[in-house]
């Protein structure tokens, strides 16, 4: 059996330049980090709290599945500690506004986002 | 002719044996790290490939469906159960499409199988985490889905005609665009 067919070298490469496309996309959607801007966050698709990015603060967030600490330091969010398992959400790193239309930082056991938006919006 | 079919008890056990194996490879995974958290190779889903060509789409369904609950019972949380349900169930159904019907051979069904366990996922996260955003993680999944599956085909690929004749029955099949029959190749 071969490894490898011809046909599949095409999927191979109209895979590879389908996700350059989209990065190209993502790329170009990437917006201004000027203004005000407020850290989201929702469970279960819900915004529970709304807490402005210029203001250094801790917010604990708890939920029947567990605990994440989320901080906002020097204009930015992160997850500080978190008990679930996989700990995505900590290794995230900070969010800043120069990525807020295309990063968010998430915890999937926990159900929980965080997104950043422009003051005013919604 | 001689065509020596496993006989159901041979099959069954042989079932739960790569069924641990699965399960450990998913367990190990957990251990290499990963440049972008959560992204995984998806070894486990070696096993369901190759029992593709040799015990046949059910038996391969089988063992995928158990070692996606075994592993979410043991090392999961419901929440994660509910992303490789969606996962696993999608991608099998896509790769064994894309093997029956000759579409490709175990490495383009891989590497269809690594995508769509990835958009499945993301089709997963919408409505558990209330919101479309999580679409702008479609083309690092897609990436990470096409060269992750290309790994794990190429290394199924490369496995399926050392496996064991005793335990596994010959995969008869042809290639979606095979050559005219070569002389099997002899390894020193």
């Amino acid at each position: 059996m071969k490894l490898f067919s011809r046909r599949e070298s095409v999927l191979l490469i109209s895979l590879l330049l389908v996700s350059g496309v989209l990065f190209l996309v993502l790329f170009l959607l990437r917006g201004e980090g000027d203004g005000e801007w407020d850290a989201v966050i929702r469970y279960r698709g819900d915004v529970i709290a709304r807490l402005p990015l210029d203001t250094d603060c801790e917010y604990p967030f708890e939920c029947e599945e567990g605990v994440n600490r989320i901080v906002i330091r020097d204009g930015a969010v992160f997850v500080e500690s978190a008990d679930c398992k996989n700990r995505v959400c900590v290794r995230h790193g900070a969010l800043t506004p120069d990525a807020a239309d295309v990063d968010f930082i998430s915890c999937a056991p926990h159900r929980l986002l965080i997104v950043l938006e422009r003051r005013g919006d919604e | 002719m001689k065509t020596s079919r496993p006989t159901v008890a041979r099959r069954v056990a042989l079932s739960a044996v790569l069924c641990a194996l699965s399960l450990l490879f998913s367990y190990l995974e957990t251990f290499i790290p990963m440049p972008v958290p959560g992204m995984k190779i998806g070894l486990a889903n070696l096993i369901p490939l190759l029992l593709l060509p040799t015990l046949g789409i059910p038996t391969a369904a089988c063992v995928s469906l158990l070692r996606i609950a075994l592993s979410a019972l043991l090392f999961g949380s419901p929440v994660s159960f509910l992303y490789s349900l969606a996962g696993g169930t999608v991608s099998f159904a896509v790769m064994a499409l894309a093997f029956k019907f000759r579409l490709f051979g175990l490495t383009g069904a891989s590497i269809l199988g690594g995508v769509f366990h990835n958009l499945a996922q993301i089709a997963v996260a919408i409505p558990l985490l209330g919101t479309a955003r999580v679409t702008v993680l479609l083309p690092w999944l897609l990436l990470s889905g096409t060269v992750a599956g290309l790994a794990v085909g190429l290394l199924g690929a490369f496995l399926l005609p050392r496996l064991p004749r005793s335990l596994f029955p010959n995969p008869a099949r042809k290639e979606p665009d095979a050559e005219p029959a070569e002389p099997p190749e002899n390894d020193p």
